[in-house]
């Protein structure tokens, strides 16, 4: 419920065109003083008489830039995400690098509302063709970890060990497939009823940790599928794009990922429930366990913080069995920062507010 | 086009302009209408805000004001281009803002390469067969295979990475509060890469146009009789032969400036460079209709503007499309 003060909103008619500086209202210890629209960049003062003291910097700025290396190295910024590769240039160049616990995952999306996705055990076989590690090896040049099907990261306080987990076993994808029907052709191609096998998988430009990449996983995906018989069709759009045919339903598979998975386990309802995640492009919105549904539901009114770590760890059971989506990989999420500048930086264990991984807690600038 | 249509200023003038400029409204209006997604698709649903099926009906209810062509035709003769849905702000003034930094960037790019372009392009062809013409000609037909990402990227990383010379992107430093000499000096500061990644984009082209153009006039009769008459070299060079090449190079220059927010596209990402090509880079990303056909409108109207401009432009350079009516 968001509180509005009464002596600044009494005056205002036109309440989407008010943002003036008097519209940005805040607690903490930096006051808002420009966002520049063309450039993108926006300044923060310190707030004098912030109650835990007078931050440490005197003015906060945040940059556009494509190229966060070049940035760091040239003295434009103090502080950037970056990508794993970078780490070590930047270490010798007396950077600091602080990582993030794993807190976002890349997922395959699967419309399970469609034959043949709607079989479980089908599901389960994508799942076992799947080798997530040649994913991160080849695509990730190994920075990464394959993540737990049960949805929360391994790193949660929650994280149930004993969630089910499927090892890349090809033969074991095969043996799903025939029992669903399907049969090999010559060329070692699955069909059932006289129709292939044939699946599109989509693909899109992907934004992780700040930064935008081409994305090579589709690819890798692809000939892991095929291998095992299946034989799919890449589908490289723009990601606003897929994410518009995901919320519509209109797509078989899709690549996609989100963060969050840190945070509070309120993020797997949003990313498992259909009631709760509609909004959201990153959900599985499936509804077909109906103790999935219950247990999502009673876990966010528990009060006793036992009672839900065991609805938790049962979710993450279901979810794993169930193969709603697949979560793939965590990527490695990296920060680099100035040490010279005498402020260390941090990032928040399960991340900002409701799992957001950004650096930036205001600990590090208060005295 | 502009070559083989002399007539188009002439006694059916205006009224193809008029008539594409209409058309290309209509484009501007409807095509960004086809981009699959909307707004609160492309913001909210990979956000860390799960908005549930009421909150999103009331934001599509509060954003939606679209009232159709007929008010976007009205928005247009106006000045009202309705708001900017990431940013709440009139559309006008974020293109208003946009457009001096991608006017500086590319009409300087497209300047120096003309110029520099053009000289180039004569001195060579009247030292055909010497050595330098015919490195420079190899150079320019590599260079100009090369796109600006592909000479950007280098560019970035050995002057502002290992060199340092140079900041990583922006325009300016951002709130540095400069003024006068020093403001100056730190735009040009910025303004330098991304400016050489565009000129070495643009001048081969203008280089071999120009040379090819000068090869052919130099063999002609009537410089023969230039130079017989005992004219300076230089004269003879500029005043009568390069004048006849410049025709087609100004035509390219004119056509790649009509480009210029496609253009900027590339360069501005990269460098972060605060454009028309920032700007609908990141509206096409959120979704946001009302800037994306702005822009677009505006790139399309500059074509038609700088087309009319040619032809007018041609019949003073060359009088013989003006005679031809």
């Amino acid at each position: 419920m968001p509180i509005l003060p009464r002596h600044i909103w009494r005056e205002v008619s036109d309440p989407r065109n008010f943002n003036e500086p008097a519209a940005f209202i805040g607690s903490g210890p930096y006051v808002f003083k420009n966002f520049d629209q063309t450039r993108g960049s926006y300044l923060y003062e310190a707030f004098a008489d912030y109650y835990q003291g007078r931050p440490t910097a005197d003015r906060l700025i945040y940059l556009r830039t494509g190229q966060p290396l070049v940035a760091l190295s040239g003295g434009q910024a103090d502080l950037a995400n970056i990508r794993p590769e970078m780490a070590e240039q930047l270490r010798q160049r007396g950077f600091e690098i602080i990582a993030d616990q794993r807190g976002w995952n890349k997922k395959l999306m699967i419309n399970h509302r469609r034959t043949p996705f709607n079989e479980r055990r089908f599901r389960q076989a994508l799942a076992y063709a799947i080798d997530r590690r040649e994913i991160i090896d080849r695509g990730h040049r190994g920075f990464g970890t394959p993540a737990s099907y049960g949805l929360l990261s391994v790193d949660h306080p929650m994280y149930n060990p004993k969630t089910p987990d499927y090892p890349t076993d090809p033969a074991k994808a095969r043996q799903l497939l025939e029992e669903l029907g399907y049969r090999a052709d010559a060329r070692g191609y699955y069909h059932r009823d006289g129709h292939p096998l044939k699946l599109e998988l989509l693909a899109s430009t992907i934004t992780a940790a700040g930064e935008t990449a081409v994305d090579r996983d589709g690819e890798i995906i692809r000939r892991q599928l095929n291998a095992v018989g299946i034989q799919v069709e890449l589908v490289n759009l723009e990601q606003a794009t897929t994410d518009s045919r995901v919320r519509n339903w209109r797509f078989e598979l899709a690549l996609s990922g989100h963060g969050g998975i840190g945070g509070d386990p309120l993020i797997l309802v949003e990313m498992i429930s259909g009631e709760v995640g509609a909004g959201s492009v990153n959900s599985a919105r499936f509804d077909g366990n109906p103790e999935l549904n219950r247990l999502l539901q009673e876990q966010m009114t528990a009060m006793d913080p036992d009672k839900r770590r065991r609805l938790v760890y049962r979710i993450q059971e279901l979810h794993a069995r169930e193969v709603p989506a697949i979560p793939l990989y965590y990527p490695d999420t990296l920060a680099a920062y100035q040490p010279a500048r005498g402020i260390r930086w941090f990032f928040t264990p399960g991340g900002i507010g409701k799992g957001v991984p950004i650096p930036q807690n205001k600990v590090s600038l208060l005295p | 086009m502009i070559q083989s249509s002399p007539t188009a200023t002439g006694r059916q003038p205006l009224y193809a302009y008029l008539l594409a400029a209409l058309v290309m409204i209509g484009l501007s209006y409807g095509l960004p209408l086809l981009l699959p997604g909307d707004y609160i698709e492309a913001v909210y649903g990979s956000s860390h805000v799960v908005l549930d099926a009421e909150q999103e009906a009331q934001l599509r209810d509060e954003l939606g004001d679209r009232e159709g062509f007929t008010a976007y035709l009205w928005g247009l003769v106006t000045l009202d281009w309705g708001h900017s849905l990431a940013l709440q702000t009139p559309v006008f003034r974020l293109v208003l803002a946009a457009l001096p930094w991608t006017l500086l960037l590319l009409g300087t790019a497209h300047l120096l390469a003309l110029a520099l372009g053009f000289i180039a392009g004569v001195e060579a062809a009247w030292r055909r067969g010497g050595r330098l013409e015919k490195a420079g000609v190899g150079g320019a037909t590599i260079l100009q295979g090369v796109p600006e990402i592909g000479s950007g990227a280098p560019l970035l990383l050995l002057f502002a990475y290992h060199l340092g010379w140079f900041p990583a992107g922006g325009a300016t430093t951002a709130y540095a509060e400069l003024s006068g000499g020093p403001w100056l000096l730190d735009l040009l500061h910025h303004l330098a890469l991304p400016l050489l990644t565009l000129v070495l984009a643009y001048l081969p082209g203008n280089f071999l146009l120009t040379r090819a153009g000068m090869v052919m006039i130099l063999g002609s009769n009537y410089l023969e009789t230039a130079r017989a008459k005992g004219l300076p070299p230089l004269r003879v060079r500029y005043v009568h032969a390069a004048r006849n090449a410049l025709l087609p190079v100004l035509t390219r220059f004119g056509l790649r400036l009509a480009f210029m927010v496609t253009g900027a596209l590339v360069v501005e990402t990269i460098f972060a460079y605060p454009g028309l090509g920032t700007l609908l880079f990141t509206a096409i990303g959120s979704r946001d209709l009302p800037v994306i056909q702005a822009v677009v409108l505006l790139a399309a109207l500059l074509i038609l503007a700088i087309n009319l401009g040619l032809a007018l432009l041609h019949r003073r350079l060359d009088p013989r499309i003006g005679h031809a009516l």
